[in-house]
């Protein structure tokens, strides 16, 4: 046993680089990989429980107006269990300048619903006493309005003088239902009086001046002995009352909690993907480093063995070894864990609205963390094989000399042919290298591709996330605006290409709630299979499909307004919004169950210059009232573009923090086999300079071909492989094409990272004498 | 070396920060639109002659275009149980193709807020922007006409109206006007519990191929 330990010890002291590398590499791994498990789990607990304390039904169901009895009635449906209602007004408003796409909703604050209160940066306050005039915000608006505390947010209730009401921003609260970036409609937590106050100034205003009303939210508990489905739950209810004929919309506990999470399981989906990718890298790289090694160490071992050590007590050796430094790095990587996922989570309070109380899932990491020990134990078992096969006298007795490449050197290319020529006798040893720049390129050029798919301002969710593509879009809410002027100046900014008209809807498709995008030229729709919908069908996304049982061809019922109709379901089509549920209808179609006159409508433009969309719409939004101006885009928008960017900004620092171990490894270990080598070469009068390119170029020849593979692979399958998780999120169709982001980026930045790194690593060939190298050789 | 090192080094890193931060080009603000965009009718009439040879053009495209008929443009049936398809002919110009660009092969259930017997129309707001190039002065209007006055209101006359005097768009006429009045009445007097309040419903259906 004594021997065995001073063999280990003697194995570290001589493989330190290598040790300390795996260590490093393992160190990465474990923090990327626990971090993003630890954020993502901590983030489903954190919102869940939330939602839970705050009476979030199984479904909530939104509503205008207070329909008296609704409640009751809603509680005599067989499968309800009890309902929970919060009443609110819902009221267009305005910060710093900024006028909201979307409507806000007011609530009071009486303790019933115990809302956390936070600061800016989402740690918990102690409950303040709200004071009539102030209100309180998601800390997710201060990154799509640049809200503070102090700021005035104007609450537009009627058209007339006095209908606008001013409150100040007094701080923030964790809204778990809709604090999210992802979710337009903002919650504001205002005093009683200020809300009894806004309430009179809507029923007191004229009915043409109107803009904003009341309603609630109608929280639904299902039974717990119910045997319904989420969506026979959701039938049931709207066909025993009357609520469609109230409903604005209504969301269940699972879609809130995607809404709420998306940007942080975004991200943390990412780095668990990409942890994938790097445990597949350590893998080769502890595969490759043990097989040389063990090829250098074969004499010693012989002469071990021969002196009466087991193949087996050798093999358990490095086991130890290379188990202990895996396990080691894994352990240490834990360490940071906590800190860094803290980190992140402060770092979304702006996207998801809380702060995520982050906690270590004890059960779930040591489950992943013995699950990898596994594999990599298995691993070094079947790579230290080759050590029990080691005959001693037989060992002793061979000679070493690789494979004998005979191949000319020519002068004028001689730092490129000694290359070529090592890398051709020792094939081997850069398969690795090969194949851990074809797994970088492979995600490197996925990444890419998404990240150019998004667009540098996120044209690419814009498209998807819209009904149809447009620039700029303007909904008047009455008759005074004056369009024909508007439009005017839109055509100054830049020519008008075209336009077409949208209207947002809610509908039930056979008692299901959805919101029926309708256009009044259809050609717009962006149809992934079957035909255009007219006034006698409907087109569904893949979402709806699925989520009803679907097919082209089938017959629906479309009630609105309490007015129903019978259509086909005409084809397929693309629209992200709300996860996905939505239909596509024709303005025709629509007019048979709905209201076409009202100022349902948006006019959506496409510019010659898209670009100038920004300064019309600043401009629109400056100068007229009355109106509401969009660009293709939403609030959550922004922090998407950024995550993704940054992804990318880290994910490619990671990727370079991991060839620079795995070329440190390699260039050790070839540089200590390959010293007579050079030996010789210099003796032959070759400088170090020109013998450290020609070792660099080895590296950046198997990385080409390398990348090559990884870039060529992605252009088979990345498409798929994205399109399948992008239709997770309501995404029906993914094309990323060719790109600089997806693949000239990674095609140059890795060989150059790779012969970078090679040539800075070769550096101590400078620094030894050759009698030195010669000495060292014989040794 | 050194050099060969950092300079591999800042290449690599150039050309991943202009790849990550996107190359595009900046568009200049043009700042405001001038007063002539926002409001052509208070402009500074510095090009007076180009405005009287606009005028004259625009009188010629007028005269040119005068009578010019989209026949059998619209079919239209009155009231939502309607079974009658009532033809009207458009006329060519742009408040007209503006409208039938709203319209399909599948029918449009229009519903109508103004109902003037003594007026002799229907009335409604219709969306889209229009030009009023074609604005005119009528002295008597003919049961079956169709006139969009400023504002974007469409009105469909179905009595003869003598000495109305109004400035409208003509945009379009029935061609059978013999029963269309009381088509109307018997529509109207049919809706009068309509849950939204609409006075007289019709299904409008694109004919014009």
């Amino acid at each position: 046993m004594k021997k065995y330990r001073m063999l280990l010890k003697a194995a570290i002291k001589k493989q330190k680089g290598s040790i300390i590398g795996i260590f490093l590499l393992m160190f990465i791994l474990a923090v990327c990989l626990f971090s993003a498990l630890t954020l993502y789990i901590s983030g489903v607990n954190s919102v869940e429980s939330e939602m839970h304390r705050l009476g979030f039904g199984d479904f909530t169901i939104w509503v205008s107006g207070q329909p008296e009895g609704l409640e009751t009635e809603l509680e005599s449906v067989p499968d309800v269990d009890h309902v929970l209602s919060q009443p609110l007004i819902f009221v267009d408003y305005e910060i710093n300048g900024s006028y909201s796409d979307n409507e806000g909703q007011l609530l009071t604050y009486d303790g019933a619903v115990p809302y956390r209160f936070l600061a800016a940066d989402g740690e918990e306050q102690p409950i303040p006493e709200i004071m009539p005039g102030t209100v309180y915000i998601s800390p997710a608006l201060s990154s799509s309005f640049d809200v503070q505390v102090g700021d005035t947010i104007q609450f537009e209730l009627s058209r007339s003088s006095n209908g606008t009401k001013n409150l100040t921003v007094a701080g923030y609260f964790a809204d778990a239902f809709m604090g999210s970036s992802m979710i337009d409609m903002k919650s504001f937590l205002i005093h009683e009086s200020d809300w009894a106050e806004m309430q009179d100034m809507i029923s007191q205003a004229a009915n043409v001046d109107v803009l904003g009303r009341t309603g609630a939210m109608y929280h639904i508990f299902q039974r717990m002995d119910s045997g319904l489905s989420d969506l026979d739950f959701h039938r049931q209810i709207h066909e025993s009352t009357d609520i469609s004929l109230y409903t604005e919309f209504s969301y269940g506990q699972d879609s809130i909690l995607s809404y709420m999470l998306l940007l942080q399981n975004i991200l943390s989906g990412f780095f668990i993907v990409f942890s994938g990718i790097l445990l597949v890298i350590c893998l080769i790289i502890i595969g490759h480093s043990l097989s040389v090694v063990v090829e250098q160490e074969k004499q010693d071992m012989a002469v071990l063995k021969a002196m009466g050590l087991s193949g087996s007590g050798l093999r358990g050796l490095y086991l130890t070894l290379y188990g202990g430094t895996v396990l080691a790095g894994l352990l240490f990587g834990l360490a940071p864990v906590l800190g860094v996922a803290g980190l992140l989570a402060k770092a979304m309070v702006s996207s998801t609205g809380l702060l995520v109380r982050v906690s270590f899932p004890t059960g779930m990491i040591l489950l992943i963390l013995l699950g990898i020990l596994l594999l990599f134990a298995l691993f070094l078992f079947v790579q230290t094989r080759k050590i029990l096969e080691i005959a001693p006298m037989q060992t002793i007795r061979e000679t070493d000399g690789g494979k004998k490449v005979i191949s000319a050197l020519q002068k004028r290319f001689l730092v490129l042919d000694i290359a070529l020529r090592e890398i051709r006798s020792g094939k081997r040893k850069y398969i690795a290298i090969c194949m851990i720049s074809a797994f970088l390129a492979l995600f490197l050029s996925v990444i890419g591709r998404m990240g150019t798919w998004l667009g540098p301002n996120g044209e690419g969710l814009m498209n998807t996330f819209s009904v149809a593509d447009h620039d700029l879009g303007v909904q008047p809410f009455n008759e005074s605006v004056p369009m024909d002027e508007i439009e005017r100046i839109i055509n100054w900014y830049s020519t008008i290409q075209e336009t077409y008209e949208l209207a947002m809807q809610s509908v039930t498709v056979n008692g299901q709630e959805y919101t029926a995008n309708v256009l009044n030229d259809t050609k717009w729709f962006h149809v992934l299979s079957g035909e255009v919908c007219d006034g006698d069908s409907i087109l569904i996304t893949d979402t709806v499909a699925n989520e009803m049982g679907l097919t082209i061809g089938d017959t629906v019922r479309v009630a609105a307004n309490g007015r129903m109709e019978t259509y086909t379901v005409s084809g397929t089509y693309q629209c992200a919004n709300g996860m996905g549920t939505n239909i596509g209808m024709s303005l025709t179609g629509y007019s048979k169950i709905g209201n076409i006159t009202g100022y349902i409508w948006c006019y959506h433009y496409i510019l010659e210059n898209g670009p100038m969309r920004d300064y019309a719409f600043v401009y629109l939004q400056e100068h007229y009232r009355g109106i509401d101006v969009h660009t293709n885009s939403w609030s959550g928008l922004s922090g998407i573009v950024f995550v993704m960017h940054a992804l990318i900004a880290v994910i490619y620092l990671v990727a370079a923090l991991f060839i620079l171990v795995s070329v440190a490894l390699t260039a050790s270990n070839l540089l200590q086999t390959e010293t007579g080598k050079m030996a010789i070469y210099k003796s032959m009068g070759l400088s170090s300079g020109r013998l450290r390119i020609s070792f660099a170029l080895r590296f950046l020849v198997v990385v080409i071909i390398g990348t090559g593979i990884g870039i060529c692979l992605s252009a088979f399958f990345a498409d798929p492989v994205i399109g399948r998780i992008f239709r997770m999120f309501g995404i029906g169709e993914f094309h990323s094409g060719f790109s600089i982001l997806g693949m000239v980026l990674p095609m140059v930045t890795i060989p150059l990272l790779f012969f970078g790194f090679a040539l800075a690593f070769s550096a101590k060939l400078k620094r030894i004498s050759i009698v030195k190298l010669i000495s060292e050789n014989e040794d | 070396m050194k050099k060969l090192t950092t300079l591999i080094m800042t290449l690599v890193l150039t050309i991943s920060m202009a790849a990550l931060t996107g190359c595009g080009s900046q568009t200049e603000d043009p700042g405001p639109p001038p007063s002539e965009v926002i409001n052509p009718d208070n402009s500074v009439d510095s090009s007076s002659d180009n405005s009287t040879e606009d005028d004259a053009q625009n009188e010629n495209s007028k005269t040119s275009e005068e009578g010019s008929v989209l026949e059998n443009a619209v079919s239209v049936r009155i009231g939502r149980d309607g079974r009658t398809d009532w033809n009207v002919n458009m006329y060519d110009n742009d408040a007209a193709w503006t409208m039938l660009g709203y319209l399909s092969d599948s029918g449009l259930l229009f519903p109508t807020y103004t109902y003037d017997e003594e007026g002799g129309f229907v009335a409604q707001s219709v969306r889209g922007t229009y030009s009023r190039d074609d604005e005119t002065t009528i002295t008597d209007v003919k049961a079956g006409e169709l006139y969009l006055f400023k504002g974007g209101q469409l009105r469909f006359y179905f009595k003869d109206l003598e000495g109305a005097d109004i400035t409208a768009t003509p945009v379009g006429y029935y061609t059978d006007t013999e029963g269309l009045a009381e088509a109307v009445q018997d529509a109207y007097e049919s809706n009068l519990d309509d849950v939204w309040g609409v006075d007289v419903y019709f299904w409008i259906t694109k004919t014009l191929k």
